[in-house]
């Protein structure tokens, strides 16, 4: 996948142009129309009406009275950055973002190396069945998980009663924001890592064997040989799935809303869910526009760092 | 690097671990879907819950499919994936084409801002395009809905869609040429079979999407509109609730989607981790 550099300039080092040069005049243009057109009326267009709106005072009075909008500068944005729930969910929102890709990058690797250890039929079944917790839809997984720890028969709360933790009655998962948080946080890296591991083993297996061979003859230890071996000749996918899943676990909706509504008392709401909230719960679209603009603003940062590394591993030539 | 003898059984007995761990929960979806009725959460709960379903039965299929309005869920449901995927998926691939068979001024710049539409969390949009659809008259349609997705299925299948094309040599197309092909002919007759499993791949990962996507059908639809996850997650688990009616809908709409992504995963997922490896 690495492209010559040449590629880049549309000019091979003898001066002959790149063969994909042809006199196409405005053919990829019409080509790629239909595409752009829908993208810039279907993303363009709201993402335009998003930031007005994060400047606008547009409550519950407001919705029912379009004509009564009016621009309000930068008010939403003073009014929730200095909300103290605001507040409350943006840090909240960074713990538990910094906990599911921690947890995300840790097993996923243990698991990458563990399937380079195994025979080819056990690697397989680990395969497949790392499958089968990666492509369950979301709402899916949220009520499964929700059912395994119902508090009257969930078998989880069954199995977890065996060591002494009581799920049960007034100790229900869904009275406790912080439990809701935590089975939020299983749930986003049960399916987070099959991914990870997946790509970390694909990295692995071309990573030279002689560097492997050599560090054996030098005598260095297994975790010696991970630490100066396999994790700077990784280092560059590590980076790119570190910042691939703070991108998707820092944006989380689905799982939080279908959990408990962000419940109980918002304590378990994180970012994306704080700005449906906002607007569809509380009524107040010009706050929540807000919430999601500094959200797409902090996506976005995370984004350029991630395109920059995209760019120079050759990805958009 | 082959472990032996106690070692080797170590392994396996963690990749036991992994494989319990990923698949358990969905077994046991599978599970309390055929258990039926009176033997889910009874009344006593001491009782260990049972591995298999002591007498499975199809009955909370049933009352999935037939009670609650699921079948017209469950259209919707279809409809809305297969309008994505056509449109979708046909104006990907002329652009995907454009970007991996021409060089044109702001082809570059095209391929990033795919990238950065990717990764905009459009949960973010939810607000914007129902004040838009309520403007405009248009919430609680279909149409609404198969719009905002090709927002969702747009960047991803031209981007995935490139990759497969830019790894077919452009000297095929060009020997049918020099051979007296048309462009059009070259393009028909030798470009599009080849990369027709690409196609077939790109098509069912944009249905998955379409399929699962949550919180817009949610906001812009309405009771008798909804699609199938909106169904499944407005059930908020408090007491006295349906859990083998709710597990077979789960069963019926996600085991598709499992056999589906297991089979085109390896084609589509591999490009990801493909250019960052040498870096």
């Amino acid at each position: 996948m690495v492209q010559p550099a040449a590629d880049l300039t549309g000019v091979r080092p003898n001066g002959a142009p790149v063969r994909r040069i042809r006199r196409a005049g405005a053919l990829p243009y019409l080509l790629a129309a239909p595409s752009l057109v829908v993208m810039a009326f279907l993303l363009g267009i709201p993402l335009l009406k998003l930031i007005q709106t994060s400047f606008q005072r547009f409550t519950r009075r407001e919705f029912f009275n379009p004509d009564e909008i009016v621009s309000v500068g930068l008010e939403n944005y003073k009014a929730i950055l200095t909300d103290d729930s605001f507040l409350t969910v943006v840090w909240r929102t960074l713990i538990v973002t910094a906990i599911m890709v921690a947890l995300t990058m840790l097993l996923g690797t243990l698991i990458a190396l563990l399937l380079e250890r195994l025979g080819m039929v056990w690697r397989t079944l680990v395969g497949l069945a790392m499958l089968v917790a990666w492509a369950t839809p979301a709402v899916s997984a949220t009520q499964v998980w929700k059912w395994m720890l119902n508090s009257q028969s969930g078998i989880l709360t069954w199995l977890l009663e065996q060591i002494g933790v009581d799920l049960r009655g007034n100790n229900a998962v869904l009275f406790d924001a912080h439990k809701v948080l935590a089975v939020i946080i299983v749930i986003i890296v049960w399916q987070a890592v099959p991914f990870v591991a997946l790509t970390l083993f694909a990295g692995l297996t071309q990573v030279p064997r002689e560097l492997y061979e050599a560090a054996k003859i030098d005598g260095a230890s297994a975790w010696k040989t991970f630490w100066n071996v396999t994790f700077p000749m990784m280092r560059p996918i590590f980076v790119l799935l570190t910042t691939l899943s703070i991108i998707w676990d820092f944006r989380v909706f689905t799982q939080v809303w279908t959990f408990n509504r962000g419940g109980p008392e918002q304590g378990s709401l994180l970012l994306g869910a704080y700005s449906y909230f906002a607007a569809f719960d509380q009524k107040n679209f010009g706050q929540g526009a807000a919430v999601a603009v500094i959200m797409v603003l902090i996506t976005l940062a995370v984004t350029a760092y991630y395109v920059r590394q995209l760019v120079r591993s050759g990805e958009t030539s | 690097m082959k472990p032996r003898g106690w070692a080797r059984w170590g392994y396996r007995f963690l990749a036991f671990i992994v494989i319990a761990w990923s698949v358990f929960p969905v077994y046991w979806m599978i599970q309390t879907a055929f258990t039926p009725n009176g033997a889910i959460g009874s009344t006593n709960n001491d009782r260990r819950p049972r591995l298999f379903p002591e007498n499975p039965t199809w009955e909370n299929f049933k009352t999935a499919l037939f009670e609650n309005n699921v079948e017209e869920y469950l259209w919707n449901s279809i409809i809305v994936a297969v309008s994505t995927v056509v449109i979708g998926i046909g104006i990907a691939f002329l652009a995907a084409v454009a970007a991996a068979r021409f060089r044109f001024k702001g082809r570059t710049s095209f391929l990033v801002m795919l990238i950065v539409a990717q990764m905009i969390p459009l949960e973010a949009m939810v607000i914007p395009v129902y004040v838009l659809l309520r403007d405009a008259d248009m919430l609680d349609q279909l149409p609404s809905l198969i719009g905002i997705y090709l927002v969702f299925v747009l960047p991803f299948s031209i981007w995935t869609l490139h990759s497969f094309i830019k790894n077919i040599p452009v000297e095929l197309e060009e020997a049918a040429m020099v051979d007296g092909a048309s462009r059009t002919q070259a393009f028909w007759k030798v470009l599009f079979p080849l990369v027709a499993p690409g196609l077939v791949a790109t098509s069912v990962f944009a249905t998955i999407q379409a399929w699962n996507e949550y919180i817009f059908a949610l906001q812009i639809m309405e009771g008798g509109n909804y699609t199938l996850p909106v169904w499944l997650g407005s059930f908020t688990g408090r007491e006295g609730m349906d859990w083998g009616g709710l597990m077979a809908g789960s069963t019926l709409f996600t085991i598709p989607i499992i056999i589906f992504f297991v089979l085109v995963q390896r084609r589509i997922t591999a490009g990801l981790a493909a250019g960052a490896v040498k870096g």
